[in-house]
C-alpha cells in the first residue's frame, strides 16, 4: 500500500478538432479533438505544470522529495532525461533520486510501481509524473489523435487523498503500435487488440480484487477501452480523456487516472491498465477522500482554445513535437 | 544550460531564487545580490523565492520580432511578489497564449513555466505569463 | 570653480542625414569634419587639434576604439577615445571633450560622432537580446518605451492624439531642416493610422533608421579668441543612468535618469528649467519626447500631453523643442545624434538656425539623450546646456 498525498493534472490550451485534421487530406472526419502544446511547451513545461498542481494539493515542497520518476514516450533527447530536470524545477535537493521512464506507454505504470518500491525502501515522498506531446507526420492517420498533456502523483507518508493498494502484471513481448523519433507504425488493428486484451486480462486477473467503480484504460485507440472492460466482465465507470485530449502514451496513465480520481468518492476505487510495447500493469488505486487538486482534468479540459490546421503544425515543429 | 551563464541562472530561472536586501528591503531579481541597486550598500541578503503570479504594472503588444517569436507579443513590466512577505520584484514578464484584448494594467498574470529558448537544441526553461488558465473556463 | 576654465563651442559640422548606402563610415566622419572645420569663423586645421574624442555604438562593426576615428581623419599622435554610452553615445563623447578642456588638460578639442545604422539590416529589431532570461529577452526599442506611453495613458489621462502631436510637430520641422532624412509633413490621423509597430506606437511614432556624422569643436578660454569672436559657451552638464528594476514607480512613466543629469546641468549652469528658450530633445518615439518635457521640468510631471497641446514646444511657441525635426524627422544615427543635436543649439544661440530658427532670441539652449542599456533594464541619459554669455 502506498500513500497518494496529491495528484494534478495538465492539458495544454489549444486544441484542434480531428475532423480539421482529415479534412485537409480528404479523409474521414472522426469525431473528437486532440490536444496541441504551445509553441514554447515540452515534455518537461508540462510535466512540471502538472507536478505544482499535485505536490500543491500534497502541501508538499520541493525540498521534501526523496525521488522523481518521470515517464514518457516523447523525449526529443536520446541523452539528457526528464526526470531531473523535473526534479531541479521543482525543487528538489542535490540528494533525490531520479528515474526515467521511456520506451513504451506502460513507463507510466512501470514508474509508478516503481515510486511504490522505492516508498518501501529509501524514498519518504516521491514524485511521479508522466508527460508526452507526440509527434506524427502531416497526413499519417496518427496525426489526428497525437496529443498532449502530463500528470503527476505524490506518494508518501500522511493524510492520503488515495492509495496504491494493488498491483498485477503481465509481460508479454507483444510490440503492437511501435514508434521511432519519425514515424508511427500502428500494424493489423484486431490483430494487436486482441493480444492487448490478452494481456490487459491476465495482469488484472492478479490482483486481488476484481470490484472497481471506475476503470481506466489508456489506449492509441479510443475503443479499446470499452473491449477490455466487457472483456473483464466489470461494472465500473469508464473514464477517459482521449476523446478531448488524444492518445497521450505514458502521460494517459496519469490524466486517465487523474480524471477518474476527480469523480470517485471516498472508499471508491479505480482500475488502471497501463499498457504499451511489452506488456500491461493492472493497478488498484483506492480514494480515501473525495478532495480534488485546484484545477481539475475537467477544468483543464474546458479551457480551450481552438487551432486551425496550419497553427497547430506550427506550433507542433516549433515545440519539436 | 551546459553554458555557464545559464548555469548560474538557472535557480533563478526555473525556481524564481531571488535575494532582499537586508538594509532595504529591495528584492533583487535575476540579477546577483553584490552591492544594493536600491541603497548602495554592499548588502547583506536573505535568499527569498517569487511567486509565479504577478501583477501588470503596464505592457505593450510587439508585433514586429524575429521569428523564434509568436507574435503579437504581448510583454509587460510586472511586479512579482514574495513567496513569504516583504517588497516586490520588478521585473520583465514575456507573455504566452493570452489575447491582446485581454491584458490591462493592473490585472493579475500567471506564471507558466515554459521552454524560453534553446541554446544548441537544448531548451532553457523559464515562466512566462498568461491569464490565468483558470478563468478560461 | 575659479580654477575651472570656461569651454566654449566654435564649429559644427555636420552631413545630410539619410540612408547613405553609398558611403562608409570613414567617408562620413571626414565629411562631418570638414565640414566642422569650414564652420570656424577665423578658420581652423588639423592641426590645431589637441585631442579628440569619438562617439559611436559601433553597430555596424566598423571600429573598436579612437583609431576609427583618426584614420579618416588623420589625427595621430594624440589622445583620441571612443566613447560608447547607448543612444547618450554622442552627447557623452561631447561631455567627455568639455571636460577635458575644462580641466585644463586640452585647448581643442574635437568631438565626432557617427553611425552606420543600415550597413545591418536588422535595424531595431536587433535591439531585442535573444539569449536573455528576465533581462530583455524580446524587448524591442519601441517596446521599451512603448511600455511608458501606455502607463502614462493610463495614469494621466494623455490622450494618443497628443502623443501623436509630437510627431507631427518634429516632421513639420524636420520638412524644414535641410539635414533631416525625412522632409515630409503629417497630421494626427496619418501617425494613429500608420501601421501599427508596437502597441501603442505606430510606425510614425518612430525615428526612422538613418547613416549619419556630425562633429564639433569645443576649445578653451584661452585660445577662443584665435577662432572666432562669436562663441557659445557650455554652460553645465550632467549625466546619470537609473533601472526601472530598481522599483521606482517614476521609472514606468518616465526617465529619473533624465531627471538627475538635467538637475546637475541646470545646478552647474545656474538656472532652472524656465531659462531654457529652445532644445534639441531625445524623440527617438513620440512618447520619449513628451515624457522629456515632465523630466527636463519643462511641465509638471503627467502634464506633457497639456504641454504640446498648449503649443509651446512648437516652433513659434514659447520653448520651441527639436526645431530640427528631432530624431523622428532627422533620423537617429546614434553615435551622432547627441553631437548633430548640440550642433544645433549651437546654430540656434548663434541665429544661424534658417528656416528653423527660433524667433525668441534664445539665450540658453539644452540638449538631451536617452539611452537604454543593460538589455533594456536601464537608462542612461546626458543633457548639455549651452548659452550665448560665458
Ligand atoms: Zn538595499
Amino acid at each position: 500500500m502506498a500513500g497518494i498525498l496529491g495528484y494534478g493534472a495538465y492539458i495544454p490550451l489549444y486544441r484542434i478538432e480531428r475532423s480539421r485534421i482529415a479534412e485537409q487530406y480528404g479523409d474521414y472526419a472522426g469525431d473528437g479533438e486532440t490536444a496541441v502544446p504551445g509553441h514554447d511547451e515540452d515534455t518537461t513545461t508540462m510535466a512540471v505544470e502538472a507536478a505544482t498542481d499535485a505536490l500543491t494539493q500534497a502541501s508538499t515542497d520541493g525540498d521534501q522529495i526523496d525521488a522523481v520518476f518521470a515517464a514518457t514516450t516523447s523525449d526529443p533527447f536520446v541523452e539528457r532525461g526528464v526526470a531531473a530536470h523535473v526534479a531541479h524545477a521543482v525543487g528538489a535537493g542535490r540528494d533525490t533520486r531520479v528515474g526515467d521512464f521511456q520506451g513504451s506507454a506502460r513507463a507510466g505504470t512501470n514508474a509508478l510501481l516503481a515510486a511504490r518500491d522505492a516508498l518501501s525502501t529509501d524514498a519518504d515522498t516521491v514524485l511521479v509524473v508522466g508527460s508526452d506531446a507526440l509527434s506524427a507526420p502531416a497526413g499519417s492517420a496518427a496525426e489526428r489523435t497525437a496529443g498532449a498533456g502530463a500528470g503527476a502523483l505524490v506518494f508518501g507518508e500522511g493524510d492520503a487523498v488515495a492509495a496504491l493498494t494493488d498491483s498485477g502484471v503481465a509481460t508479454t513481448g507483444f510490440v503492437g503500435r511501435f514508434a521511432t523519433h519519425e514515424d508511427v507504425t500502428d500494424g493489423d488493428g484486431r490483430f494487436n487488440r486482441e493480444r492487448y486484451l490478452d494481456a490487459v486480462e491476465i495482469a488484472v486477473g492478479h490482483l486481488g480484487d476484481d470490484s472497481f467503480t471506475h476503470a481506466v484504460f489508456p489506449a492509441h485507440d479510443g475503443g479499446w477501452g470499452r473491449k477490455a472492460s466487457d472483456a473483464l466482465g466489470l461494472d465500473a465507470t469508464l473514464v477517459s480523456t482521449f476523446p478531448e485530449v488524444g492518445y497521450t502514451a505514458a502521460a494517459g496513465v496519469f490524466l486517465d487516472t487523474a480524471a477518474a480520481l476527480d469523480t470517485a468518492k471516498a472508499g471508491e476505487s479505480v482500475l488502471l491498465a497501463g499498457y504499451g510495447p511489452g506488456g500491461c500493469d493492472a493497478l488498484r488505486i483506492e480514494r480515501r477522500t473525495a478532495e480534488t487538486p485546484e484545477m481539475t482534468t475537467d477544468e483543464y479540459i474546458q479551457s480551450s482554445e481552438q487551432l486551425p490546421y496550419g497553427k497547430h503544425r506550427q506550433f507542433r515543429t516549433w515545440g519539436g513535437n | 544550460m551546459f553554458e555557464p551563464p545559464y548555469t548560474r541562472t538557472r535557480a533563478a530561472n526555473e525556481r524564481l531564487r531571488a535575494h532582499e536586501c537586508d538594509a532595504c528591503g529591495w528584492v533583487s531579481f535575476p540579477e546577483q545580490p553584490q552591492f544594493c541597486k536600491r541603497c548602495g550598500v554592499d548588502a547583506s541578503w536573505s535568499e527569498t523565492r517569487l511567486h509565479p503570479r504577478g501583477t501588470v504594472r503596464s505592457y505593450v503588444v510587439q508585433q514586429r520580432l524575429p521569428e523564434e517569436f509568436e507574435t503579437p507579443l504581448p510583454l509587460a513590466v510586472m511586479d512579482m511578489p514574495q513567496e513569504e512577505s516583504g517588497e516586490p520584484a520588478r521585473v520583465y514578464g514575456l507573455f504566452t497564449e493570452t489575447d491582446p484584448a485581454d491584458i490591462e494594467i493592473g490585472m493579475e498574470a500567471e506564471g507558466v513555466f515554459r521552454r524560453v529558448f534553446d541554446v544548441a537544441g537544448l531548451p532553457i526553461h523559464s515562466f512566462k505569463f498568461t491569464r490565468p488558465r483558470g478563468d478560461r473556463l | 570653480m575659479s580654477s575651472e576654465t570656461d569651454v566654449a563651442v566654435v564649429g559644427a559640422g555636420m552631413i545630410d542625414f539619410g540612408e547613405l548606402f553609398e558611403q562608409s563610415i570613414d567617408d562620413m566622419l571626414a565629411a562631418a569634419f570638414r565640414d566642422c572645420l569650414d564652420d570656424v569663423d577665423k578658420g581652423m586645421s588639423p592641426a590645431d587639434v589637441d585631442a579628440a574624442w569619438f562617439g559611436t555604438i559601433d553597430i555596424a562593426d566598423n571600429a573598436s576604439s579612437g583609431l576609427g576615428l583618426s584614420h579618416p581623419t588623420g589625427l595621430f599622435e594624440m589622445p583620441v577615445t571612443r566613447v560608447e554610452n547607448a543612444c547618450a553615445t554622442g552627447s557623452s563623447a561631447f561631455r567627455s571633450a568639455v571636460e577635458s578642456v575644462r580641466a585644463g588638460n586640452t585647448d581643442v578639442a574635437l568631438v565626432a560622432g557617427a553611425e552606420k545604422m543600415r550597413d545591418s539590416a536588422a535595424g531595431l529589431i536587433e535591439g531585442a537580446a535573444l539569449d536573455q532570461v528576465w533581462r530583455g529577452r524580446g524587448v524591442t526599442m519601441p517596446a521599451f518605451f512603448g511600455l511608458r506611453a501606455t502607463r502614462h495613458m493610463e495614469e494621466y489621462g494623455t490622450t494618443r492624439e497628443q502623443i501623436a502631436k509630437i510627431s507631427v510637430k518634429n516632421h513639420e520641422n524636420g520638412a524644414k531642416y535641410p539635414h533631416a532624412h525625412y522632409r515630409f509633413t503629417c497630421d494626427v490621423d496619418d501617425v494613429v493610422d500608420s501601421p501599427q509597430v508596437t502597441y501603442p506606437l505606430n510606425l510614425y511614432d518612430c525615428c526612422p533608421v538613418t547613416d549619419g556624422a556630425a562633429a564639433t569643436l569645443v576649445v578653451s578660454e584661452d585660445v577662443v579668441d584665435e577662432f572666432t569672436d562669436d562663441p557659445i559657451w557650455v554652460a553645465g552638464s550632467g549625466l546619470s543612468v537609473d533601472s526601472f528594476e530598481r522599483g521606482n514607480d517614476e521609472s514606468l512613466v518616465g526617465f529619473p535618469a533624465t531627471e538627475q543629469a538635467a538637475g546637475q546641468a541646470y545646478e552647474q549652469a545656474g538656472i532652472t528649467a524656465d531659462d531654457i528658450d529652445v532644445a534639441e530633445v531625445h524623440d527617438c518615439f513620440t512618447i520619449t519626447e513628451l515624457v522629456t518635457y515632465e523630466d527636463l521640468g519643462f511641465c509638471e510631471k503627467g502634464d506633457g500631453g497639456a504641454f504640446i497641446d498648449s503649443g509651446e514646444p512648437l516652433l513659434d511657441g514659447e520653448t520651441p523643442v527639436n526645431p530640427s525635426g528631432g530624431l523622428l524627422a532627422k533620423g537617429h544615427p546614434i553615435g551622432a545624434t547627441g553631437v548633430a543635436q548640440v550642433n544645433e543649439i549651437y546654430e540656434q544661440l548663434r541665429g544661424e538656425a534658417g528656416a528653423v530658427q527660433a524667433d525668441n532670441d534664445p539665450e540658453y539652449g539644452l540638449q538631451h539623450n536617452i539611452g537604454i542599456g543593460r538589455n533594456a533594464t536601464g537608462s542612461v541619459s546626458c543633457v548639455n546646456i549651452l548659452s550665448r554669455q560665458r
